[in-house]
C-alpha cells in the first residue's frame, strides 16, 4: 500500500486472471447472431431508489451470458427483471422492455407465470420444497395449466435429473426428502427441477456462491453441458471473475454509476472483456483495482 | 367411576351415595366444542392465509384489525352477541348457538397463528415455486402451507383448550341440561358450565362434583398442551 499523502500515479498491472480456460469463440461470432432474450432501456426502481438504469443488453440463443459486476451493481436485480421476478415484489417498478424471441415479456396481455415457464432460474441459495426428491423436480409439471400426464412426468423428470447430473445419485432414493440432500446435490436439484419444465433460457443468480469448490466445478461443467449439449440460453450472475472467465461465452460488466445505480459498461465475447477491455472502469474492476 | 358413566340424579337432603356423574356434560362439551372447531377452523386458517401471503391492500388491514378487536373482546360480550342473534331469532337454546359463540373467540387464535407460521417460511421458498411456473395460490396450497402446518395444528389445539374451558358464552347460549343429549338444536350440558352451575348448589355432593368437572377441564388443557409441545418439536427437528 501506498503512503497516505503520495501522489498516486496507479502503476499499469498485468491482468491476473488466469485465461487458460477462458473460452475463445472470438473467430465465430457467427455463432451469436440469434438474440433469444434482450432488454432495452431497463429501468428497475425499488420505492424512489433506482437500482439499475438503462440497461441495453442482448442475450444471444445457445450460449453462456455471465453478468459480473461489483456489489450493489444490480446484477440480481437486472437477472430477476428478465423473468418477472419482481412482480411478485411489492414497490418495485420496471421501465423499460425486455424481448424473449422479439416478443415483450412486460405486455399487458402477457401472464407472467407462462414467461417463467419460459424463463426458468435458480437462486443464489439451493432452496428444495419439503417434499421428496421426485416430487421437487415434477413440481413444475403439475402445477395447474401446466399438467402432465404421470408417464411424461416421470420420463421428464428422470431426463432432468440426468441433465443436471445428478441421476446416478439419486436414483435409488428418489422418494427421500430433497433436503436431505447435501448443499451442492441441492443445487443440482434445483437445477433440475428448473430443467424438468423445459423452458428455453436458464437464468441463475450466483448459484454457486453457498457452495464448496468442488460442487461450484460441478455446477460450472453443468452450465456448459447445458448450452454446449442440450441448446439452452443461460445466463449466469456470478461475482467470481475466474467463473464468468470459465464458463461463460459472453460477459457484461455492471458497474455504479455515479448516480448510485448500476449501469452497464459494456459486453463483450469474455475472451475480450478479459484481456481487452474497451472500458476503463472494467480494467479496473477485472485486474482487482476496484470492486 | 360413576363420575364418568352416568348423567345427574336428583339430590335429596339427607340422603347418602352418589348424585350421578358427569357425562352429558363431558359429551355436551365435546359435541360443542367440535362444531365449533369446525366451524372456526376453515375460517381461521383461510384468513390467516390471506393475510400472510396476499398482504397489502385496504382489505387485509380492516381484516387485521377485526381480527385484533375479536380477540380482545370478553368472552361474554360474544356470548350476549350470540344470545341476542340466534338464541332469540330461534327462539331456542340451543348447543349449536354455543358453538357459534365458541367459534368466534377461536377465529382471531387461528388467524393469527397461521399468519404469523406462514410468514416464517422463508421468502425464498415462494419465489422458487413462482419461478417454476406456479401461479401464488397453487404455491400457497403445495408449498407454503404444508411447510408452516406444524404451527398451524398448534395454532388450531390451542384455540381448542381455550373454547373447551370458556364459561361465559355458553351460560346464555346453550343454558344446560341434565340429561345426556347429542341433539345440538337443543340445549346442552358443558363441563365448566356444570362447573360453574353446581358450585352454586347447597348440596356438597354436587359441589364435588364441580371440583371434578373443573379438574377434567384442567388436565384436557394440559393434555393439549402437552400434545402441542410434542407436535412442534417434532417439527423443528430436522
Amino acid at each position: 500500500m501506498e503512503q497516505a499523502g503520495v501522489a498516486t500515479t496507479v502503476p499499469h498491472r498485468p491482468i491476473r486472471i488466469d485465461l487458460a480456460g477462458v473460452r475463445d469463440r472470438r473467430e465465430t461470432p457467427d455463432a451469436w447472431t440469434e438474440i433469444k432474450l434482450e432488454a432495452r432501456q431497463l429501468t428497475v426502481a425499488y420505492g424512489h431508489r433506482v437500482a439499475v438504469r438503462d440497461i441495453d443488453l442482448r442475450v444471444p440463443a445457445r450460449a453462456v451470458t455471465a453478468i459480473i459486476g461489483p456489489s450493489g451493481s444490480g446484477k440480481s436485480t437486472l437477472l430477476r427483471a428478465l423473468n418477472r421476478m419482481h412482480d411478485d415484489t411489492p414497490g418495485v417498478r420496471v421501465a423499460g422492455t425486455v424481448l424473449l424471441d422479439g416478443q415483450p415479456i412486460y405486455g399487458p396481455t402477457v401472464d407472467p407465470v407462462q414467461i417463467r415457464r419460459r424463463i426458468g432460474m435458480v437462486f443464489q441459495r439451493p432452496n428444495p420444497f419439503a417434499m421428496s426428491i421426485f416430487d421437487n423436480v415434477a413440481f413444475g409439471l403439475r402445477v395447474p395449466g401446466a399438467r402432465r400426464p404421470r408417464r411424461e412426468v416421470a420420463e421428464r423428470v428422470e431426463r432432468a435429473l440426468r441433465q443436471a447430473a445428478l441421476w446416478d445419485e439419486v436414483k435409488d432414493r428418489l422418494d427421500r426428502p430433497a433436503t436431505a440432500l447435501s448443499g451442492g446435490q441441492q443445487q443440482r436439484l434445483c437445477v433440475a427441477r428448473a430443467l424438468a419444465v423445459e423452458p428455453e433460457v436458464i437464468l441463475l443468480d450466483e448459484p454457486t456462491s453457498a457452495l464448496d469448490p468442488i460442487a461450484t466445478g460441478r455446477i460450472e461443467e453443468l452450465m456448459r453441458e447445458l448450452v454446449d449439449e442440450h441448446g439452452y440460453t443461460v445466463v449466469v450472475v456470478t461475482h467470481n471473475m475466474q467463473q464468468a472467465a470459465r464458463v461463460s461465452d459472453l460477459t457484461a460488466f455492471l458497474t455504479v454509476g455515479p448516480d448510485h445505480a448500476g449501469t452497464l459498461v459494456e459486453v463483450g465475447p469474455t475472451a475480450q472483456i478479459f484481456t481487452n477491455p474497451r472500458d476503463r472502469r472494467t480494467e479496473d474492476y477485472i485486474t482487482g483495482r476496484v470492486g | 367411576m360413576d363420575f364418568f358413566t352416568e348423567t345427574f340424579r336428583p339430590v335429596t337432603i339427607g340422603a347418602r351415595g352418589g348424585a350421578g356423574g358427569v357425562l352429558h356434560a363431558i359429551v355436551g362439551s365435546a359435541l360443542i366444542v367440535g362444531a365449533a372447531l369446525l366451524l372456526a377452523t376453515p375460517v381461521g386458517i383461510l384468513a390467516g392465509i390471506y393475510l400472510a401471503e396476499f398482504r397489502g391492500g385496504a382489505a387485509a388491514t380492516v381484516i387485521r384489525f377485526c381480527t385484533d378487536v375479536l380477540s380482545a373482546v370478553p368472552s361474554i360480550v360474544v356470548g350476549v352477541t350470540a344470545y341476542v342473534l340466534i338464541v332469540q331469532r330461534t327462539r331456542q337454546f340451543s348447543g349449536l348457538a354455543g358453538s357459534i359463540a365458541l367459534a368466534a373467540l377461536m377465529v382471531p387464535i387461528i388467524t393469527r397463528t397461521t399468519e404469523e407460521m406462514l410468514q416464517l417460511v422463508p421468502q425464498t421458498v415462494r419465489e422458487a415455486a413462482s419461478a417454476l411456473g406456479a401461479p401464488r395460490w397453487w404455491a400457497t396450497l403445495t408449498v407454503v402451507l404444508p411447510m408452516a402446518m406444524g404451527g398451524v395444528v398448534t395454532g388450531v389445539l390451542l384455540a381448542m383448550a381455550r373454547a373447551a374451558g370458556e364459561t361465559a358464552p355458553l351460560l346464555v347460549t346453550v343454558l344446560g341440561n341434565n340429561q345426556l343429549t347429542v341433539d345440538l338444536f337443543g340445549p346442552m350440558q358443558a363441563l365448566p358450565l356444570l362447573a360453574y352451575r353446581y358450585t352454586e348448589q347447597p348440596f356438597q355432593i354436587l359441589n364435588e362434583q364441580a371440583w371434578g368437572a373443573a379438574l377434567i377441564l384442567v388436565l384436557l388443557v394440559l393434555g393439549t398442551n402437552v400434545a402441542v409441545r410434542v407436535l412442534t418439536r417434532r417439527r423443528t427437528r430436522p
